[in-house]
């Protein structure tokens, strides 16, 4: 025994080093994927990293298009994010995936249910602490998201849309706005092809055509 | 027979470890590792919490089975070599298996699970104490937190409840003097931030005087307790912070029984990475008789050093105890990786 405990020490030397943090599950997948999608017949879960999808090129992509650092606490590149594929029979009719999100009192759970194609249908806190966080769980704030893509998020001042619902909290609601987005920019990477990359790169495309045109002239 | 019986589901088990060793290449395989010291008014300088916590190594390895039509099984393997400075020799060493399930799904929101498991009782199945030093009521209560056997978990309306029959044995699998263990309990929904459980519990149940699986530990006594009880737990944000409690009472043997449990937690918010808790978790033996309880207050603070790494200290101060009232600082550093 003292013997396979000596070799088991000495194998977690020499292969520990990557490292993996806590995601963001769902605390009970199956009711919320039967409430979300009352066609859906099951779902598939995939635990997935930027580390493992691209690292560290895609997660300065991904700071890139979030306008903002990642937090080392909630968001480090080996976090696993989950996320579960809707199926009715075979066909994907949507995906319901979270993140964890530095707030002011703690860590929130933002889940997010979309259809195939990366629209909202479905916005909730699984976890908040906050003073005010029944103002932020309340359906006049949550209800606000449904319908909304990253294209929005991308090509509009999306706080325009989305008021605060706190009196003393803003720091919360910009959290939540920069989670859900941060979520939505996953999406698209990990499951949608990037197809919302044409709206976060229209202006810079535009910029080089201009270039182009530019040179063509000179 | 009985020896048979226990040979047959040891190398079943054994079998299914070495599945798991030849599927990591597939599932998500974390390393962890527990180094736990400190100093206790009656023992002094101890390698071990005494309540649970011992320097350890192991693994965790999870994993999701699905094909086009979604997920269809999922398992999860968590197992550590252990030592236990109290014992000397070849009796401070052991193997440990925490978690050892595959759940089988039999529709969307319905599962039946077998293997190594909490029982379905209290907020153990809920909360993962594994690494912890904030432990459920269920060591003092059932006199373990996981055991071998069969699960169904569902939804009822807006409830979700489970049941469990299993052998009674706790850690290792061990068949004595007709043990067996059933239980279950029915909640309110876990998407909801605040839960309200109700459990019961009914069986013959062995105590074993080692909490590992291999070598087989040794029993404290032949004969099996005649267990039955009642629950209630509760968890829920309270303004700023995490409240968690749980509550049992019933019969060991004809004896009344019971304790609860109390904890609430703080993140602080300029420094995430640091949280305070503070529990609070009492049992009696016997409630007529005040010898046979204990009431101990247990403040952590925990500190996240990285991604994988955490500094948790913890004092232990009995206010009762069955045994000499013992003050016991705990730091426990604590691995958990790729």
């Amino acid at each position: 025994m003292k013997k396979a405990i000596t070799i088991f020490i000495i194998n977690l030397i020499v292969c520990g080093g990557l490292f993996a943090a806590v995601g963001c599950t769902l605390n009970d997948p199956d009711r919320d994927i039967r409430r979300l999608f009352p066609k859906a017949t099951n779902y598939k879960t995939e635990f997935i990293t930027i580390k493992e999808r691209g690292g560290e090129e895609l997660l300065k992509e991904t700071q890139k298009k979030l306008g903002d650092k990642f937090e080392p606490v909630y968001e480090s590149i080996d976090v696993p994010y989950a996320y579960y594929t809707v199926l009715h029979k075979k066909d994907i009719i949507g995906y319901v995936h979270g993140v964890n999100q530095k707030g002011r009192f703690g860590g929130m759970q933002l889940i997010l249910a979309t259809n195939s194609a990366g629209v909202i249908l479905d916005f909730y806190y699984q976890k908040i602490t906050s003073p005010e966080s029944k103002k932020f769980r309340g359906k006049d704030f949550t209800g606000l998201l449904k319908n909304l893509s990253l294209k929005e998020f991308y090509t509009t001042d999306i706080k325009e849309k989305i008021k605060d619902p706190s009196e003393k909290n803003s720091q919360d609601y910009h959290a939540t706005i920069r989670g859900i987005k941060k979520n939505l920019i996953l999406l698209d990477e990990f499951k949608l092809e990037n197809k919302y990359d044409k709206y976060f790169y229209k202006d810079e495309n535009k910029q080089n055509k201009e270039n182009d045109h530019e040179k063509d002239n000179d | 027979m009985v020896k048979t019986t226990e040979n047959i589901l040891l190398i079943a088990a054994a079998v299914i470890l070495a599945g798991v060793s030849y599927a990591a290449a597939e599932g998500d395989f974390y390393k962890e590792a527990l180094i736990t010291g400190g100093y206790s008014d009656n023992d002094q300088w101890i390698g071990s919490s005494g309540r649970g916590m011992r320097n350890a190594v192991g693994f965790e390895y999870f994993r999701k089975f699905s094909d086009e039509y979604g997920d269809y099984m999922t398992m999860d393997i968590q197992m550590r070599f252990a030592y236990e400075d109290r014992e000397s020799g070849d009796d401070a060493f052991g193997l440990e298996i925490h978690n050892a399930w595959l759940d089988f799904n039999t529709g969307l929101g319905s599962a039946l699970r077998v293997g190594h498991f909490s029982p379905a009782f209290g907020l153990e199945p809920l909360i993962d104490t594994h690494s912890s030093l904030l432990q459920t009521l269920a060591m003092k209560n059932i006199g373990f937190k996981k055991d071998w056997g069969l699960g169904y978990r569902g939804l009822l309306g807006d409830f979700d409840y489970q049941v469990a029959a299993q052998l009674g044995s706790g850690m290792s699998i061990m068949a004595e003097d007709d043990n067996y263990l059933l239980s279950g309990r029915i909640s309110t929904s876990q998407t909801r931030d605040k839960q309200l459980g109700l459990s019961v519990l009914y069986g013959r149940t062995l105590q074993a005087s080692e909490m590992w699986t291999i070598p087989k530990p040794r029993l404290m006594s032949n004969e099996s307790v005649l267990k039955k009880r009642v629950g209630i737990d509760y968890q829920s944000p309270l303004w700023l912070f995490d409240f968690k409690t749980e509550a049992a009472f019933g019969e060991d043997d004809g004896e009344t029984v019971g304790g609860a449990m109390a904890q609430i937690e703080y993140t602080l918010p300029q420094q995430q990475r640091t949280k305070l808790k503070m529990q609070t978790i009492y049992w009696s033996d016997s409630l007529e008789d005040k010898n046979l309880r204990d009431l101990t207050l247990l403040p952590v603070i925990e500190h996240q050093l990285s991604d994988t790494t955490t500094l948790r200290a913890g004092y232990y101060h009995d206010l009762h105890s069955r045994k000499d009232e013992d003050k016991m600082v705990v730091v426990q550093l604590y691995y958990y990786g790729k």
